[in-house]
């Protein structure tokens, strides 16, 4: 059982955290993601998107295997019954994994806002805006963002749907072939290390203690995989069709180059401008979601009562390392080249290891309250 | 050292003795701390001079002229008695007919020569033809009975009296909704008398379990706060809290009103930006949201009863929507959403076009708008604030102004909203039509006080996009949502059931048929959640509604 306080913390219902889950895992189709994916897999970076996903298929099922085994326990809470005093070190894993995809992440949005629409003004104005949305949205608790979640979503997906609705006249079918792109085998291989791009998944592994029906945990998580996949797969698809691949893989800024071939009767054209408002509701449900499991698994890592106080201090330290790449291509490399691949790795290992011990050690958790 | 600030100060307090001929009330309170008084025996005494003495005390009679004594004897009898009302406050017939009459003329033959036998039973059970009676044994429920409006019967010998009820003052006749006017529909609102207004919203709904509690809320301004909720439907959870807030309210303020008043002290986060109980005028939607679930707090001095716990999607509804067909009323609750959007917004997309979008805007428009701003010498965020500024203060003098000015008004308005401010180059004619539409979009949302926190808010975004642009609107858009959806309203989440979702509940924005909304709303946890048949319409091929949510228990989550 978690030790945080349920009134600062609230209980999540089953569509809010899908929602919320689908909306952080698939929030970097505003970022530089189907450039990546074009630039791994050619014509052929739909597939680059499914094998990430079928990978990441794998490890949510055997975390969901582990809560199964401890109702009402967050993965830390796992850890502490089954590695003991190493529990620490995956609780700081988490820690530490979550603060670098909130930085990071962070820098990402805020530099497409300097690129996109503000051009003149300093990358720490927009990152500190951005910040101070996430500790007043964390201040009010996991409850408040999944609530978020549930209100914007809709309107998210119906915009971008619009969006990419409206190039259909700029899409080229041949621009799909060849359709196994850089070839199947070397793309199978190349894909499984980009699986962590839906490593934002592994947060039901502390929120699920939360959900008003435990029960409906793996439903859960397989729908948000399901729908963040669906929205990837269908940007990338998109990306492909409208740009071509070497196209695509030159865009600094994909989605708002989309959003630019949009023109309808002469009137209604250069509506990248609105796309403000979808990138920020984005970014602040997806980054306040992942600051939260921040703050959480610090407050859980060292037995802390609540997360409150820790907000202001953990939100500076992310807006510090937010800074601390020079550029803009050196944050999307770090992100996509060092994060994604290396260093978020633990996120998926670590609960099929916590799992192995218990099976090892015959550990079951007892009924949940 | 002390000693010469001593002589300072006592020079001080003598200069200011000194000074001649000037009103002032003083420099400390008339009366010291009150004296540790014993505190007399709340109960009558048999001793008539004595109840005399204490009551008298108590209203600061005789310089208070508004207590009227009357003394008289028991028929032929020598009891002395008397009745106290509180002049204008009666109803003058009942007393003389009700009280004074039968006492002092039909008393004779029942009781007798000396009257010694006399119980207040009897007077009560015989004498006194009055409906409403009520024993009174303590000077405190005397003191009530008699500011409440009733007459009190004391007679000497006896530790008891009889307060009669004869309330009976002017007020203003049940008229029109001044706020909330509709064209179809009930057209009467409530008024500043308490029974007329419980009368109004149970000849809407006249199910006998139908609840009407009654406290007294204010120490020294004794107002009846009337709760009523359907007994059955609504949580007693939420009752029980309503009444416990009424309660707790009780006799630790002095002072209180009004509604108006009463909402800021029962409701659920004081500092919010939002109003979190609807003010309604019209006893037909008390009776609507009774029937919900909801629970609705009338008060004896106010024309607006609190439907309490209210919702965001319920500051965009009307009494109306429910009245015209399902096509219209959804017509025009989205009109009023899509109003209460511009509203908030449109000055600032405005600023934040003019200053960071340009692009956005088709090349003759924005040379359009350009040639418009050419002659103004302002920035865009300034002249916005002017003209913003100036309707603020139209709409403001507009309901301060005695009518009998009020045409003066118009013409003053339309100076400042017109051509004129063109002329002189202030504003640019575009800005005009955006203030217009702005406020034309404010006037349509139905709700006074979340018109009022749009009114608020939208300065808040006009600054935010002069600063920011798109970034700055989606800034306050996701700190609003954020502040929104944390907000509870007697514990009901306020954007429920919006998020958190609840899909049973299909009358948010749009306004479904009314034999579709077979559910009363979830997030009321009513008792009784089947607001009506699933096929009412049963003599029509489309009248069986089978909703999609039925396997999951109706309207739960």
């Amino acid at each position: 059982m978690t030790d945080l306080n349920p009134t600062t913390v609230g209980r999540l219902g089953h569509r809010e955290t899908t929602l919320l889950l689908a909306v952080t895992i698939s929030a970097r189709i505003f970022l530089g993601f189907p450039r990546e994916m074009a630039r791994i897999g050619g014509t052929a970076s739909w597939l680059v998107v499914t094998f990430a996903f079928l990978v990441t298929l794998v490890a949510f099922i055997l975390m969901d295997t582990l809560l199964a085994r401890f109702p009402g326990e967050d993965l830390i809470g796992i850890a502490q019954k089954v590695a003991g005093p190493f529990s620490f070190l995956t609780g700081f894993i988490f820690f530490a994994s979550y603060l670098a995809i909130t930085a990071i992440v962070m820098r990402l949005f805020a530099e497409t806002f300097v690129i996109g629409v503000l051009p003149r003004t300093p990358i720490g104005v927009l990152t500190g805006l951005l910040l101070a949305l996430l500790i007043l949205a964390n201040y009010f608790g996991i409850e408040t963002i999944s609530r978020m979640a549930m209100l914007f979503t809709p309107y998210i997906l119906l915009f971008v749907l619009l969006v990419f609705l409206l190039t259909i006249p700029s899409m080229r079918i041949p621009n799909l072939m060849p359709l196994w792109g850089t070839g199947f085998a070397k793309i199978a291989w190349k894909s499984w290390a980009k699986s962590l791009i839906f490593a934002e998944i592994t947060l039901l592994g502390f929120i699920a203690p939360l959900l008003r029906e435990e029960s409906r945990r793996r439903k859960i998580g397989l729908s948000a995989l399901l729908v963040s996949f669906l929205i990837m797969v269908t940007t990338v698809i998109v990306f492909t069709l409208v740009f071509d691949y070497p196209g695509t893989k030159h865009l600094i800024f994909p989605i708002y180059h989309l959003a630019r071939q949009i023109s309808i009767a002469e009137f209604f054209q250069r509506v990248e401008a609105i796309f403000v408002f979808l990138w920020f509701f984005t970014a602040t449900i997806g980054l306040a979601a992942v600051f939260h499991g921040a703050t959480y698994t610090f407050a859980r890592t060292f037995s802390l009562p609540t997360h409150r106080p820790l907000l202001f201090p953990l939100g500076v330290l992310a807006y510090g390392l937010s800074l601390l790449p020079a550029s803009f291509a050196e944050a999307t490399r770090l992100d996509l080249e060092v994060l994604r691949v290396y260093a978020l790795l633990p996120l998926y290992l670590l609960p099929p290891l916590l799992l192995a011990l218990a099976l090892l050690r015959r550990q079951k958790g007892g009924k949940a309250n | 050292m002390a000693g010469i600030f001593r002589q300072l100060w006592h020079l001080f307090r003598h200069n200011r003795s000194t000074i001649p001929d000037t009103f002032s009330l003083g420099d400390r309170r008339p009366y010291g701390p009150d004296a540790e008084k014993p505190e007399p025996s709340d109960g009558l005494s048999p001793r008539l001079e004595e109840n005399l003495a204490r009551l008298r005390a108590i209203f600061v009679s005789p310089t208070n002229v508004d207590l009227i004594i009357r003394r008289f004897t028991l028929g032929s009898s020598h009891r002395q008695a008397f009745i106290a009302y509180l002049d204008g406050m009666t109803d003058r017939n009942a007393a003389n007919f009700g009280i004074l009459q039968p006492l002092m003329y039909l008393a004779s033959a029942a009781i007798g020569g000396s009257g010694e036998q006399l119980t207040m039973d009897y007077v009560e059970q015989a004498l006194l033809p009055g409906n409403q009676i009520k024993r009174v044994r303590t000077y405190t429920n005397l003191t009530q009975e008699i500011v409440g409006g009733s007459s009190v019967v004391v007679i000497d010998g006896l530790d008891q009296a009889v307060s009669v009820e004869t309330k009976g003052w002017e007020h203003r006749t049940i008229s029109e909704p001044k706020s909330e006017s509709v064209v179809r529909g009930p057209q009467e609102g409530f008024v500043e008398t308490l029974r007329p207004n419980t009368a109004a919203i149970r000849r809407q709904m006249r199910a006998p379990n139908l609840v009407t509690e009654i406290f007294t809320v204010g120490a020294r301004s004794r107002a009846d706060v009337a709760l009523m909720y359907l007994y059955g439907v609504a949580n007693p959870k939420l009752v029980k809290e309503v009444r416990r807030r009424v309660q707790a309210i009780g006799d630790k303020i002095d002072f209180v009103n009004d509604t108006g008043t009463l909402e800021q002290l029962i409701e659920d986060h004081p500092r919010a930006l939002v109003p979190q109980t609807i003010a309604t005028e019209r006893p037909d939607r008390c009776a609507a949201f009774l029937n919900e679930g909801h629970v609705i707090l009338v008060m004896g001095t106010s024309p607006f009863a609190l439907i309490i716990p209210a919702t965001f999607t319920m500051f965009i509804h009307t009494a109306e929507d429910y009245y015209l067909r399902w096509p219209y009323g959804s017509f025009v609750r989205v009109v009023r959403f899509f109003a209460g959007f511009i509203a908030l917004l449109l000055p600032a997309i405005y600023i934040a076009i003019v200053n960071y979008h340009q692009e956005m805007l088709p090349t003759d428009l924005l040379l359009a708008i350009a040639a418009a701003r050419e002659n103004v010498p302002f920035p865009a965020i300034v002249e916005v604030l002017i003209m913003e500024g100036s309707f603020e203060l139209i709409r403001e003098a507009g309901v301060r102004i005695p009518s009998v000015i009020g045409p003066t008004l118009g013409i003053v308005g339309a100076l400042i909203l017109g051509q004129a401010a063109v002329a002189a180059s202030i504003v640019s004619p575009i800005l005009i039509i955006i203030v217009a539409v702005t406020a034309l979009s404010s006037f349509a949302v139905p709700n006074y006080s979340a018109a009022f926190s749009l009114r608020v808010l939208r300065f808040v975004f006009i600054i935010l996009a002069a600063f920011l642009g798109f970034f700055g609107m989606a800034f306050g858009i996701t700190a609003l949502s954020v502040h929104l959806v944390s907000l509870k309203s007697f514990g009901v989440p306020f954007m429920s059931p919006i998020a958190p979702y609840r899909p049973g509940n299909t009358d948010r924005v749009s306004r479904p048929s009314i034999f579709r909304q077979p559910y009363r709303p979830w997030y009321l946890r009513p008792m009784d959640t089947i607001r009506q048949r699933l096929s009412i319409r049963n003599w029509s091929p489309d009248g069986t509604y089978q909703p999609e949510t039925e396997k999951e228990g109706g309207c739960q989550s």
